[in-house]
């Protein structure tokens, strides 16, 4: 096997661990099929009460209960869009949910208003994502004049 | 130099995206290190850097030496720049024409004094409207130049827990998390504007859980969260208080359909008054002195006259709270109903001078949540029932019984369905009292037949040969007619029984005149003997009625099994022994003919 395979494979893997850290792969690790903690089954309540001061005019204010009532809300809203999006994945026979069973799972369950802006975002993201990626890709193989890679040439 | 930037805290350098309502601007000074070919120059282009965060302005006008000068010694020179160059792309204005007055300082080697951050609050943006806010939403999601994964408002692996909480959730995918943080960022201000709507309806600054569950219950959408948020939290809306001499103006928010009366002139003798009627769950019904056209909540109008100058008010409660829904009145409709019903007041005026009315209302249970509703006008005149033109999504249908007739009393009924019904009432008592019964009987029979259902369980043989009970819903008809057929079925099972008693009656009475040695001779058993086989033949045949008439009705078992020997033998020997019987019962027979004509005599 060359170098230049070699590196190639280990920065694909590089890449595929800091999408795992991303998106909290290493929190679930450390349940290891325990129950969640009863904090750990909403989110956190300083940032819902940060999004919740938005529609709210300056003056106004919000109660202790109505900032708990949201947060289980919001954790109802989590499963029950998941759970639809899992069972397509599952109807599909694949393993991993994405973002496209997500929309799905929206448009099914009656937020169609979702859709729109959420199929943006993810549109963006994914292009971002593929932007960073070329990035990471362009600065790890500096390329000669001519065009080949520098391990190319150590090769000749 | 100076930049803005709108307001966030924890954004991504490459990221310009920000909160959909970040109102507030701040103008930052930046130092700039000018190199010596721009200090020499004595025309300063005008320059804008644009980062994605910051907007860099400098003066486009060009600056003689000796201002130069100063600038590098520190002084400040006062510039106004328009507040569109102020603004990084990604917030919108509020009012482009406005102008912010900054301070633009020139640093010239280490010596410089930087001054304060002068931070400019502007004017926050008013929070968004239910109609505004998803275009508001797509609009912000357009503007955003690229999605930065790891600073993100909610924590993306809390969310993915709680997604694993389900347990076909194997692998989620690193978008998944990143989709829902958005999702749930606009859920959260979403379910908070609905629930903010019924703050302001109850006039407090402060959001309670009770609004949040009011706003589940309004928007279908949020059915969902019906568990966790229970109908029973709901409080009943406030009635809105009346004002005597203005008009009052629906408030169009979902749950309160406020109905306004017009005001009549004043220079009349008499003074008008309005009527705001809350329909939720109580309601109040306001008689003034003059005409008022008071609109219930369900539609009906009792346009009467007072002569009374104080008003009287009386309290009601609604029939039932799903039944009259939230009507939104826009304010073009509000004035053509105003303009017309100054009109029909005008003429109800001249019309019913001579004959003042008053309106009484006598509330009395009956029985659940109907309620009846004695409108008593002591008058000649009927009252006039005028339906309220009603969008068609809130259309209640009412049924007015025999209002041509000039009666002075009627009742309004609610039926099961949500039905009013308008009916002259009686004028004594009793009578009253009697149609109350009718009505009630009336109602109590609907109800039985609506909630009369029985349930049997029929036993069926699956094809895997196990028993199973397959329950059958019968309604009150199919139950009547089940009960006929088994009454006749026992009809004819007991007409069958007095025809066997009376051949059996036939055959025994003369065989107690022989004696026993004539039935030896005859080769028939003993009286008693015989009785007992024929009751055992009886019997027998009872149980084989019986048996056909099961395997009618039910649904046969057939079980395949092998006989035995000794079972061979048992029914050889029962087929012998009926045999026997049928013989004898034949020379009995035989028996009591002869010695009916004395042959053997």
């Amino acid at each position: 096997m060359s170098n230049s395979e070699d590196s190639q494979q280990y920065l694909n893997d590089m890449l595929v661990k800091e999408e795992d850290e991303a998106s909290g792969d290493d929190s679930d690790k450390q349940d290891g099929g325990i129950m969640l903690r009863e904090q750990d089954r909403f989110l956190p309540i300083c940032n819902i009460i940060k999004i919740m001061k938005v529609p709210v005019p300056q003056n106004g204010k919000i109660a202790k209960d109505a900032r708990e009532c949201i947060q289980e809300c919001v954790s109802e809203f989590i499963s029950f869009i998941s759970s639809e999006a899992i069972e397509r994945s599952v109807a599909e026979n694949r393993k991993t949910v994405n973002g496209d069973d997500l929309l799905v799972a929206f448009s099914n369950l009656g937020f169609d208003n979702y859709v729109e802006p959420l199929s943006i975002y993810l549109q963006k993201y994914r292009e971002s994502n593929k932007s960073d990626r070329n990035l990471f890709l362009d600065a790890s193989y500096p390329h000669n004049e001519d065009g080949s890679s520098a391990n190319d040439a150590g090769k000749q | 130099m100076y930049a803005t930037n709108n307001g966030g805290t924890n954004k991504a350098p490459n990221s310009n995206a920000t909160s959909m309502f970040d109102n507030t601007i701040t103008v930052t000074p930046i130092k700039m290190e000018l190199g010596q070919a721009y200090a020499k120059s004595q025309n300063s282009a005008a320059m804008q850097r644009r980062t994605p965060n910051a907007v860099v302005v400098t003066s486009s006008s060009t600056v003689s030496s000796a201002q130069q000068q100063q600038q590098q010694q520190g002084q400040q020179q006062q510039q106004t720049v328009p507040m569109a160059s102020l603004v990084s792309n990604a917030c919108t204005l509020v009012n482009p024409s406005m102008s912010v007055t900054v301070a633009t300082t020139v640093a010239s080697g280490a010596k410089e004094k930087t001054t304060k951050a002068t931070r400019t609050q502007v004017a926050r943006k008013p929070p968004p409207t239910i109609d505004n806010f998803w275009p508001n939403i797509v609009s912000e999601v357009h503007s955003i130049g690229q999605v930065d994964a790891k600073h993100q408002v909610l924590p993306l692996a809390r969310i993915k827990k709680i997604m694993k909480l389900d347990e076909n959730a194997k692998m989620i995918a690193g978008e998944a998390p990143l989709l829902f943080a958005k999702a749930c960022e606009y859920f959260i201000q979403e379910l908070t504007m609905h629930a903010w709507v019924h703050t302001e309806e109850s006039r407090r600054r402060t959001l309670q859980r009770s609004d949040i569950a009011q706003a589940i219950a309004n928007y279908d959408q949020f059915d969902f969260l019906i568990d966790i948020v229970p109908r029973e939290e709901i409080k009943p809306s406030s009635a809105q208080k009346t004002k005597d001499g203005s008009t009052s103006s629906s408030s169009g928010m979902a749950g309160a359909a406020s109905s306004a009366a017009s005001t009549s002139n004043t220079a009349t003798s008499n003074a008008a008054a309005s009527v705001a009627g809350n329909a939720t769950a109580t309601g109040n019904f306001v008689a003034s002195g003059s005409t008022v056209p008071a609109t219930t909540a369900g539609g009906l109008k009792l346009d009467t006259t007072g002569a009374t100058n104080a008003a009287e008010v009386l309290g009601f409660s609604t029939v039932n709270s799903d039944i009259f829904s939230a009507q939104l009145q826009q304010q073009q409709q509000q004035q053509q109903q105003h303009a017309a019903q100054q009109q029909q007041q005008q003429q109800q005026q001249q019309h019913h001078q001579a004959h003042p009315q008053q309106v009484q209302i006598i509330q009395q249970g009956a029985g659940g949540q109907q309620l009846q509703y004695f409108i008593a006008l002591p008058s000649q005149q009927a009252a006039q029932l005028v339906q309220q033109p009603q969008p068609a999504q809130n259309h209640l249908p009412i049924n007015i019984l025999s209002t041509q007739q000039p009666t002075q009393q009627l009742i309004l009924t609610a039926g099961p369905n949500g039905q009013l019904t308008a009916t002259p009432a009686p004028q004594t008592t009793a009578q009253q009292q009697t149609a109350l019964l009718q009505n009630l009987a009336q109602q109590q029979q609907q109800h039985q037949q609506h909630q009369q259902q029985i349930q049997l369980l029929q036993q069926v043989v699956t094809p895997t040969g196990e028993l199973t009970n397959v329950p059958i819903a019968i309604n009150a008809s199919h139950l009547n007619l089940l009960q006929r057929l088994q009454m006749q079925q026992q009809q004819q099972q007991q007409q069958q029984q007095q025809q066997q008693q009376q051949q059996q009656q036939q055959v025994i009475i003369p065989t107690q005149l022989l004696t026993t040695q004539q039935l030896l001779q005859l080769g028939g058993a003993p009286t008693v003997a015989h009785q007992q086989q024929q009751q055992q033949q009886q019997h027998a045949n009872l149980t084989q009625q019986s048996n056909a008439s099961a395997v009618a009705s039910g649904t046969p078992i057939f079980i395949n099994s092998t006989m035995t020997g000794a079972q061979a033998a048992a029914t050889q020997a029962q087929q012998q022994q009926s045999a026997q019987q049928q013989q004898a019962q034949t020379i009995s027979t035989m028996s009591t003919d002869r010695t009916l004509t004395g042959g053997f005599r």
